[in-house]
């Protein structure tokens, strides 16, 4: 590599949008870093020809989602937190508010949303994170996940419930009124 | 985040939360980008992502939507599969035995010029053996290369060379290791093992390792657990042991933090500072002289705790980023390689800090391209320098990269498109610099560049010089290790084909089954009763 520069730049300042992605695949802050290491890493020999022209943030967001969907089927490389730690009645937690201003009062709601996607099995994380995250469609979703787009749609619905039963407080960004983060 | 939703936004603030303080070492992934195996298939596939088009990703798994007809369907066509399997496992067997023979050590075309280096080496045939007490006494360089461990397998570790350049014997590396080093004097290798890599809890461990009786002392580094990088090691010869430098992670989960350690020959850690600086070495008198990194970069300094009056100087930070400087053994000055309009618009070059004041020298390489280069030590007279040279006008081909060109091997990283490694001598005098002698790789295994990761200075500053008198000798193999992995290959092989027999005999039943289903006197009535 010869734009050692470029490339640093572009990991700090892109960095943590990547690391974002990647944890909200694998819900965990250790397995995420190892993800985004792992998808600047595949970067860095293409970084002369990507750098310069292209476009590296697409290259990096796309090997941040395969690696991390190979690894899932595989079934191992990365960790799946287990399940556990929260109640099962989210109603039980204090700490629940009932919606924020985007303030420092909203913190505890990040952490909430936090941990009911943990609670979410990884396809339901998945293809929410691709749904809603990473803005593909239905088909796109499909094709990156290897299933069907019917699949895609039920498993959305079913992990959107799933995240309505944990996290309430999230109602109306989840489209219990409209119904329109389901219609996409 | 690349959606307007609420759901997106929730997600975006949560994953913020979550991984606030966490910073990702641009180094480190420079690092790592060697490491990870079979990147092509998903670089291509994200890549087509970057197209100006936007592309369209494939990362359909078919298997996850085989149902039982096509799997059954699947069985019989996987015959030319396993023909073609039975030609590869044919191929390989006849590679192998090709692999002993071209892999054994060539000797070099020529002989370079005067220099206290060994004046030729060679790539490490694949057999290399391990190192053993006798073997040598003193190690003059360590190189880094792909050999076998006695299975048909092609490793990436450390092969030690002898002072006299004639015996390469590898070291017992495992794919954790990291950051070998040699001592001065060519006695001792030190390298870190970080164990979390492998999936194990123990902590990560500093090997000491004498050269002429193959023993070693493991010192466990407890600070360097999960994601604790070691990054570099030096030797101190003020307490005999060695300075690690290297990142910590501390269990909240935030990012990585600097620390250097010092082990003492007699294996006692102690933590040195909250700092990692880019390089240490020995400074006058025995103390530890750091070249600074980040918003420090070019100062040098002494660490801490430890007397020792050393100017501080300043230079450029923006020639300093990236590079991996060299300490004298005075402690004053410091070099490092770097391909900046510094020292030649486009070409790379050597600089030098001496008290504050910068000198340079450029690398030029006659009929080829310089790719890269690295300082490696410095020694009485000057410099030693590692230069990566290719083909010139060769083009970088991107599928390359993960092949065997271009290959960053450990600690070592070769330039994309380099074909040989060639070090250099280059002799400071008052104000001039003279690139003496050359010590060229003859890539007697394969168009792979081997570089060298470490030299032992005082090795290479005393070395007796080998004659220009003809191709040198070069120590055979131990044919009792040969037999060894010969007979390893032998048994792998065998066990590949009697795996294949096996599915063969299997596919021939699943077509038996399949006819007499299609033919109909095969049907079990009691699964049809049951449906």
């Amino acid at each position: 590599m010869r734009d050692v520069t470029g490339f640093e730049a572009f990991v700090a300042a892109r960095g943590p949008a990547l690391l974002r992605l990647a944890w909200l695949l694998t819900a965990d802050v250790h397995a995420a870093e190892d993800l985004a290491q792992e998808a600047l890493a595949r970067l860095v020999p293409r970084w002369d020809r990507l750098g310069g022209g292209g476009n590296p943030e697409a290259y990096a967001r796309a090997a941040v989602r395969s690696i991390w969907i190979d690894s899932w089927r595989r079934r191992r490389g990365m960790e799946v937190v287990p399940l556990g730690g929260l109640s099962g009645d989210p109603g039980e937690r204090s700490w629940f508010p009932g919606g924020g201003t985007g303030g420092v009062e909203e913190v505890p709601v990040r952490l909430g949303l936090a941990e009911a996607l943990r609670r979410l099995a990884p396809r339901q994380r998945a293809v929410l994170v691709l749904r809603f995250y990473e803005d593909l469609t239905e088909v796109e979703t499909a094709r990156a996940l290897g299933c069907s787009p019917s699949t895609v749609k039920s498993q959305c619905r079913d992990g959107l419930a799933r995240l309505r039963t944990l996290a309430p407080w999230l109602g109306e960004d989840l489209g219990t009124g409209s119904g329109r983060e389901l219609t996409r | 985040m690349r959606t307007d939703s609420g759901l997106g936004r929730a997600m975006d603030d949560a994953a913020a939360e979550a991984v606030a303080g966490v910073v990702l070492d641009a180094a480190a992934i420079r690092r790592r980008a060697g490491e990870s195996p079979a990147r092509e298939a998903t670089g291509r596939t994200a890549e087509r992502a970057a197209s100006p088009d936007g592309g369209r990703f494939s990362l359909r798994a078919g298997r996850m939507r085989t149902g039982r007809g096509p799997r059954r369907r699947a069985g019989g066509n996987l015959l030319v599969p396993a023909l073609a399997a039975a030609s590869v496992a044919v191929v390989a067997v006849g590679l192998a035995a090709v692999s002993l023979v071209v892999g054994s050590p060539v000797p070099a075309d020529r002989a370079s010029g005067p220099s206290g280096l060994p004046d030729r080496w060679w790539s490490p045939p694949r057999a290399t053996p391990e190192l053993a007490a006798g073997d040598m006494e003193v190690a003059s360089m360590a190189l880094a290369s792909r050999v076998s461990r006695g299975a048909p397998d092609r490793l990436q570790g450390f092969v030690v060379v002898s002072g006299d350049g004639r015996v390469y014997r590898r070291l017992p590396w495992t794919r954790d290791d990291r950051a070998v080093t040699l001592s001065p004097d060519g006695r001792w290798v030190a390298w870190a093992s970080e164990r979390w890599r492998s999936g194990s809890r123990d902590p990560s461990v500093l090997h000491l390792l004498r050269v002429a009786g193959a023993d070693r002392v493991d010192v466990p580094l407890p600070d360097l657990g999960r994601g604790g990088t070691a990054e570099r090691i030096a030797w101190d010869t003020r307490t005999g042991g060695v300075v690690v430098t290297g990142y910590v992670r501390p269990t909240d989960g935030t990012g990585g933090k600097p620390r250097s350690w010092s082990v003492t020959a007699t294996g006692k850690v102690s933590v040195l500072c909250e700092c990692a600086p880019v390089t240490v070495g020995t400074g006058p008198g025995g103390g530890v002289v750091q070249v600074g990194a980040g918003s420090g970069a070019g100062r040098t300094g002494v660490i801490p705790g430890i007397p020792l009056a050393t100017e501080q100087s300043d230079v450029d930070a923006e020639a300093a980023v990236g590079a991996e400087p060299a300490l004298d053994p005075s402690g004053a000055r410091f070099a490092w390689a770097t391909d900046r309009a510094t020292v030649a618009p486009g070409a790379w070059g050597v600089l030098t800090m001496d008290q504050g004041v910068v000198s340079g020298w450029g690398i030029t390489a006659e009929g080829a391209d310089v790719l890269g280069a690295k300082v490696l030590a410095w020694t009485g007279t000057g410099l030693v320098v590692q230069v990566f040279t290719g083909p010139r006008g060769a083009a970088l081909d991107e599928g390359e990269v993960d092949g065997p060109l271009g290959v960053q091997i450990l600690d070592a990283t070769v330039p994309e498109g380099a074909r040989s490694v060639e070090l250099r001598v280059i002799a400071m005098g008052a104000g001039d610099a003279v690139e003496g002698s050359t010590s060229r790789d003859v890539v007697s295994g394969g168009p792979v560049a081997v570089p060298v990761v470490a030299v032992a200075r005082d090795v290479v500053a005393t070395t007796v010089h080998v004659p220009d008198d003809g191709p040198v000798a070069t120590r055979g193999l131990p044919s009792g290790e040969t037999v060894r992995t010969a007979a390893a290959w032998a048994g792998w092989t065998a066990a590949a084909l009697g795996v294949l027999v096996l599915v063969l005999l299997g596919i021939g039943t699943v077509r038996r089954a399949s006819r007499r289903d299609t033919t109909g006197t095969g049907r079990d009535d009691g699964i049809q009763g049951g449906a």
